[in-house]
């Protein structure tokens, strides 16, 4: 009853903004480490270490956020994200710039996707 | 100088001890989700737990004989089996998490996968209860902790927080649809950093160390100045996150997340330091939260217990041990992510935390086992609302979990 009441008094977000944002968070985290290896500023091993809980984390949101109606541009920006999740560039000859930027990408749709 | 070398030592291993993965988790996504907002929280449980520490301390000191002891001996056993069973529940999420915790910090550094390394991390949890003493598990991990202050470093080395920042101290921004949110977390901070665990765990090793009337100044430096020391840490952390990772929107939902902050102030130093410091706080807590149980439940059963004696002297405290570790491995492996294990366990905790606490109340003014160093006026009055906060904290920690469902 209580989480019910609360719920209705605007005290939670709604489930398709929980989830776009809790996916953006993940997607940001994946982008600034992306960064920071290149940068540096990372070692290999926890950039590694750190995609496998990215992708972990990913495929529950982005699960739960299809069964939600969202934007077509959002549906391609999060196939491209998940794609740089599953096989990111750590090496400077592949095209980890582009990837940074999917991922940048999906988070500015999901953060306009959780104000809605 | 043996004195205040023990002294010296106490307030160390309770300041590199103070961190865990519960603290981590929840000192993380505050700082990441609502700035220094959350602050508040964190400082009101390192008040409160100086206080308790301080009063389980005391009382083995003076007494001879533990929190657990005192508890079974003046409520009978029958009452002791409910603050027993809830914390052997509660132990056990954040156990299977501080595996978590031990597992990501060993990935981190190697670049392995976590999931493989958790059975490595139980089974080293396994060795040294087996094997080490108690000085050791007590000190060892809780010097290697001071690893942690290394957060303060990464804070200056970005030029310290802006005054914006600064202002969510006391003026928290909450944006709408996450008030929710926001009270789980004091809560669940609450719960992280008010752990009974700590509690049974530090009046048995002052049994272990055979602590008399004489250790009470040791007792109080330890309480006041360690575990002070100690917060400052985490609150480290929700600086260092309400930086770096709030700017970027990452919601600080894994322990990977949360070294960012770190990487970001001191390159690949800072997040190898980061790893360091989970491995290090995570093992440390592994050991103390297993040996807390040990000793919860051998010294209910009135078995004989204690780290300093040889498995074969005390087979039925070591059984307890190499079980609850084994239990605690099997949730850790088929359970969430470490970072949700140690939201929930501290969840768990807060709703726990009366049960634990209310028994201060009674205990700290009996004269049969404190003599003349029962509890005054103004530690009576802090007991009492350090009791309300945990019924008030109990009461609304499950139904905010439900609704912002981290």
């Amino acid at each position: 009853l209580i989480v019910t009441s609360l719920g209705a008094c605007g005290w939670s977000q709604p489930a398709r903004a929980q989830l776009a944002e809790e996916a953006a968070g993940t997607f940001s985290a994946a982008a600034a480490t992306l960064a920071a290896l290149h940068e540096g500023k990372l070692t290999r091993q926890y950039a590694a270490a750190s995609f496998e809980a990215f992708r972990e984390q990913a495929t529950a949101a982005v699960e739960g956020i299809r069964s939600f109606l969202i934007p077509e541009t959002a549906e391609q920006s999060l196939d491209w994200a998940t794609a740089a999740l599953r096989a990111p560039c750590f090496d400077p000859g592949c095209d980890w710039e582009g990837q940074l930027e999917s991922l940048r990408g999906v988070v500015r749709e999901l953060l306009a996707t959780a104000a809605t | 100088m043996k004195k205040w070398l023990s002294i010296a030592l106490g307030i160390l291993t309770a300041t590199g001890g103070f961190v865990d993965v519960g603290a981590m988790s929840t000192a993380g996504q505050a700082g990441a989700k609502f700035g220094l907002g959350l602050v508040w929280a964190m400082l009101l449980g390192t008040l409160a737990i100086i206080l308790l520490v301080e009063m389980t301390g005391r009382l083995a000191a003076v007494s001879g004989k533990t929190y657990a002891d005192v508890l079974r001996e003046r409520f009978g056993f029958k009452f002791y089996l409910v603050p027993l069973s809830s914390d052997l529940i509660a132990n056990m999420f954040l156990l299977a998490a501080d595996f978590g915790g031990m597992a990501i910090g060993l990935a981190l550094l190697t670049g392995a996968s976590w999931h493989t390394m958790v059975p490595l991390a139980a089974l080293a949890i396994v060795i040294v209860v087996w094997r080490a003493p108690f000085g050791l598990i007590e000190n060892g991990p809780a010097l290697l902790g001071l690893v942690t202050l290394t957060f303060w470093v990464a804070i200056f080395a970005l030029g310290g927080p802006k005054p914006q920042l600064v202002q969510t101290l006391w003026q928290p921004e909450i944006e709408p649809g996450h008030l929710a949110e926001y009270l789980f977390l004091a809560a669940a901070i609450l719960g992280a950093v008010i752990s009974p665990y700590l509690l049974f765990f530090y009046s048995s090793g002052a049994r272990e160390e055979r602590w008399s009337r004489r250790s009470l100044g040791v007792n109080r430096a330890t309480a006041l100045l360690g575990m002070g020391f100690g917060s400052t840490t985490a609150v480290a952390l929700i600086i260092l996150s309400a930086m770096v990772l709030a700017p970027q929107h990452i919601g600080a939902t894994s322990l990977q997340e949360i070294g960012l902050g770190m990487s970001a102030a001191l390159g690949s130093v800072g997040s190898t330091l980061f790893a360091i410091a989970l491995l290090v706080t995570a093992t440390g807590a592994a050991l103390e939260v297993s040996l807390a149980v040990g000793y919860n439940v051998s010294q209910g059963f009135g078995w004989e217990w204690g780290e300093e004696k040889l498995p074969a002297e005390a087979p039925r405290f070591n059984l307890v041990l190499i079980g609850y570790v084994l239990v605690a491995l099997l949730v850790a492996i088929i359970g969430p992510d470490p970072l949700q294990l140690a939201l929930l366990g501290s969840a768990f905790t807060a709703l726990i935390l009366p049960i634990a606490l209310a028994p201060f109340l009674l205990l700290m003014n009996d004269r049969e086992y404190l003599g003349k160093e029962v509890n005054g006026t103004a530690a009576n009055i802090a007991t009492i609302l350090i009791v309300a906060l945990a019924f008030v904290v109990a009461a609304v920690s499950i139904p905010l979990l439900l609704l912002s469902g981290p």
